[in-house]
């Protein structure tokens, strides 16, 4: 895989121009689209349902007209008949009121005609003008005219041409009239139609952007969920693999199915950013995991090296210390080695006396075999010490311990003229540790304090042992020359020492620290220049024992 | 692969039936050939166009009821003369409506309002005034779109008293025939009467939505039609013209639509609606056939006249 193909893309992401929120542009178009189309058909049926019912009142209006204009005819005629026949005057202002409320309705009438372009109408009433104004005219004629000496056929001529123009004007109320009803029960029935139509539309138009929505929604959803489960997917891999510590498979074969399923992601988006991100990412830890296991092949061996020398320098150092101690050693070997001598001597000079004390030698041979058994045992103690390999953690009394340690370095302290004091807490814990180690770290601390003392008058050094929290503690105290501040800062650093060149191999103190740490405890040291030093170790209570001790 | 084909000639199909169906309106029997006048008392103007008369020197007579005048056109539409008019002379109108030509090509015209029938010569001169107003026989009442029957007689519809009466081309009164009914040979304010090669006349039965003919000594034959808006039917109808075939063309005021029929009644097509634009009508009223063959209408409510070519 190039490192070309997966540079990493670092780019503030603007809030108001994301391309993963350009995605969700067509669903939004889809809600607006959907919005105004539905509002579109509402207004188109409000309006359509206002402009039918204004039709429908218009309607209804020209009908009132007309009524009106037929009830102003017959109230016309009535007068005029009252008039003509029955003398009875008065009629005439009557009959001209009712006249001239033909023509403002005739304008009414048309107006409204005019209004909803009722084209026949407005042509009928034009029509009719001529006829009112005839009307009119007679009319006016009948009430100015001096009845009473008018013969009765004359008068019948009068009524006869106002009735013919009456005739006709009624008969453009009829006319007028024709088809409105029908027309209005027509519009009712428009109404009724469009109401269905409406509700169709808009149940069509409802369902139409709903399944358009969801679809687009769903689409959508996939398009942003898929490379986001490819992502987890390639992301699984990887974790599997850290996971199960699958090492029997090639842990290239895992970054290789996670970059093919990356490489299957196609978004453009910011989530096609992530994936390049993504991809940028498996690759570095890949180069990553590479340098690792090289460098951990590398690591192991050098560990395993450090291991066996560390090993051999622990041998070392403990075979180095009995070096030190070599001298108390052989002092100490040598007392019992010299007392079987003596033993051996006076025995011998007891077989030759003439009668040979029998309980005499047995007690010189006594002692030469109790002799022998503390050499043999300072010899097995040191076997014991030195010995190489294995070493394993037991439980254990550490006064004990300290007390086993005393067996090979009692003998230099007392040559050095060092009076040695011991104060060990009873009853203390058992601790879990390496025996051998430890006492190989009492031994190296003795030895330390043994020659901290060698230029002191008051040589003393004090060994104790107690518990303090959770752990047990032993301190090797002198008071010698002490440590400065700059040494105490070097004391645990390998090779460092203030030993004369060939006396110290600088290693002591490193290697018991590095014996404390492997038993999870500390080795700590208080020093002030010229008073002494007190070195203390401690090892931590198992928890179980805790509860018990209780200190 | 055929079902893939067969959706898209339906797609071809469900795209072109509105097409094929706009063709087919423009593919009409009638195709409106000329159009003239417009609103007013000018020259070439109407306010109440109503009926029509061809005389021989090829010029149309029109009626105007409001104008009180006939204007005299020449058949492209274009304006010539016109005579009568407003006024209490002898030769002038009140609310002319129908007009007709006799052999001798004088012009008589009828006043809807004074029940005179008015007689002009080829030349527009006052001839002479016969008739009068009342529902005696003899006089009219409200009378409509006339016709000269090849017998030499007038048959003029009154609508007032619902009538047909009969007059030679010298204003004598010859009978009348019908009166106001529902029943068959019965008129309810007939609006116009025109007759066929045959001699037989057709009446526009106004009131009650209906053809009636009648022979020529005013025997009714037959009738068709009834109120209604569908092919056949007709809602007050009110001019008539026939062809040289004998077809029957009707126009209906209430539909606003002209139906053509054969001389026994058999709807053909029909053409026009309610409105304002070229090839609809308002208000309409007269129609005739001009030499030509061609069919003049009264579209009386947009006060011009319109002239298809019927085949």
């Amino acid at each position: 895989m190039g490192n070309e193909g997966n540079r990493f893309m670092m780019s503030a992401l603007d809030i108001n121009n994301l391309s993963i929120s350009n995605k969700f542009s067509l669903p939004s178009a889809c809600y607006a689209v959907g919005l105004l189309v539905i509002v579109i058909t509402m207004s188109i049926f409000y309006h359509s349902y206002r402009v039918n019912s204004e039709l429908i009142i218009d309607l209804t209006e020209q009908k009132n007209i007309l009524s009106k204009f037929r009830a102003s005819v017959a109230g016309i005629d009535q007068d005029l008949v009252r008039l003509v026949y029955l003398y009875n005057q008065g009629r005439e202002e009557s009959v001209l009121a009712n006249v001239e409320t033909l023509a403002p309705m005739l304008v009414d009438f048309k107006a409204l005609a005019d209004k909803h372009d009722f084209i026949n109408d407005r042509s009928l009433a034009e029509e009719i003008e001529p006829s009112i104004e005839e009307l009119r005219k007679i009319s006016l004629e009948i009430v100015g005219l001096n009845l009473d000496n008018m013969v009765a056929s004359a008068r019948d001529l009068y009524k006869y041409s106002f009735l013919v123009r009456a005739g006709q004007i009624l008969n453009f109320a009829d006319e007028s009239l024709y088809g409105k009803s029908d027309q209005v029960m027509a519009i009712g029935l428009k109404i009724k139609q469009q109401e269905v139509i409406f509700i169709g539309s808009f149940m069509v138009e409802f369902i139409m952007i709903f399944i358009m929505i969801y679809i687009l929604h769903h689409h959508m959803a996939k398009k942003l969920v898929d490379p986001i489960q490819q992502l987890q997917m390639a992301t699984h891999t990887i974790v599997d693999h850290y996971s199960s510590q699958n090492t029997h498979q090639k842990y290239e074969d895992f970054f290789q199915r996670a970059i093919a399923i990356l490489e299957s992601i196609t978004s453009r988006d910011e989530i096609g950013i992530l994936t390049a991100n993504f991809k940028a990412m498996i690759a570095t830890i890949e180069r990553a995991t590479h340098d690792n296991i090289s460098a951990n092949k590398h690591l192991a061996k050098a560990n395993t090296e450090l291991i066996s020398t560390q090993g051999q320098l622990v041998q070392s150092a403990k075979l180095a210390s009995i070096g030190e101690i070599s001298a108390g050693l052989a002092h100490e070997l040598n007392q019992p080695l010299g007392a079987i001598m003596l033993s051996a001597q006076f025995a011998t000079e007891l077989m030759n006396e003439e009668a040979i004390d029998k309980e005499s030698v047995s007690k010189k041979l006594q002692r030469i075999v109790a002799q022998v058994e503390r050499a043999s045992k300072i010899i097995q103690h040191l076997k014991v010490f030195s010995r190489k390999g294995e070493h394993t953690f037991e439980e254990v009394d550490i006064n004990w311990v300290i007390e086993e340690s005393f067996i090979l370095v009692n003998e230099t302290l007392k040559m050095n003229g060092i009076k040695l004091i011991v104060e060990l807490a009873e009853k203390l814990p058992p601790v879990t540790c390496d025996f051998i180690q430890i006492e190989q770290v009492l031994t190296n601390l003795v030895t330390n304090a043994r020659d901290a003392l060698e230029q002191g008058q008051a040589k003393e050094m004090v060994v104790r042992s107690y518990a303090q929290k959770n752990a047990i503690c032993i301190d090797v105290q002198d008071n010698g020359c002490g440590m400065s501040a700059a040494v105490i800062a070097k004391i645990f650093d390998p090779f460092f020492t203030t030993k004369a060149v060939g006396k110290g191999t600088g290693l002591g103190m490193s290697i018991s620290y590095g014996i404390m740490q492997d038993h999870r405890g500390e080795l700590r040291v208080s020093s002030i220049e010229g008073q002494g030093s007190c070195f203390t170790i401690s090892l931590p209570i198992p928890v179980e024992k805790r509860q018990h001790t209780n200190i | 692969m055929w079902i893939e084909t067969l959706k898209r000639r339906s797609w071809i199909l469900i795209l072109f039936l509105p097409m094929c169906v706009a063709c087919s309106e423009n593919n009409s029997p009638a195709q409106l050939v000329n159009i003239f006048g417009s609103k007013g008392s000018g020259e070439g103007q109407f306010k109440y166009v109503e009926d029509f008369a061809f005389d021989g020197q090829g010029h149309v007579l029109i009626t105007d009821a409001l104008n009180a005048n006939v204007q005299v056109f020449d058949l492209d539409g274009r304006y010539v003369t016109e005579f009568a008019g407003t006024g209490d002379k002898n030769q002038h109108l009140k609310k002319p409506e129908g007009i007709a030509i006799d052999a001798s090509g004088n012009i008589h015209v009828a006043d809807y309002l004074t029940g005179y029938i008015q007689k002009y010569s080829p030349g527009y001169e006052h001839l002479l005034t016969y008739s009068g107003f009342g529902p005696e026989p003899g006089h009219t009442l409200e009378t409509e779109f006339m016709t000269f029957h090849p017998n030499g007689n007038l048959y003029v519809p009154e609508a007032g008293n619902s009538r047909i009466s009969v007059f030679d081309a010298h204003g004598n009164f010859q009978f009348n025939f019908s009166h106001k009914g529902s029943k068959a040979g019965e008129l309810l304010r007939p609006e116009a009467v025109k007759h066929n090669s045959k001699g037989l006349l057709y009446v526009a039965d106004l009131g009650n939505h209906r053809i009636q003919v009648f022979d020529e000594g005013g025997t009714f034959l037959f009738t068709w039609g009834k109120e209604g808006k569908a092919p056949g039917e007709f809602r007050k109808p009110s001019g008539l013209a026939i062809d040289k075939d004998d077809n029957i063309y009707v126009a209906e005021i209430g539909n606003n639509r002209i139906q053509k029929f054969t001389e026994k009644g058999k709807f053909l097509y029909t053409f026009g609606k309610n409105g304002r634009e070229p090839g609809e009508f308002g208000n309409i009223h007269g129609l005739a056939i001009s030499p030509m063959g061609e069919l003049y209408v009264a579209d009386t409510a947009n006060h011009r006249v319109q002239v298809f070519n019927v085949k």
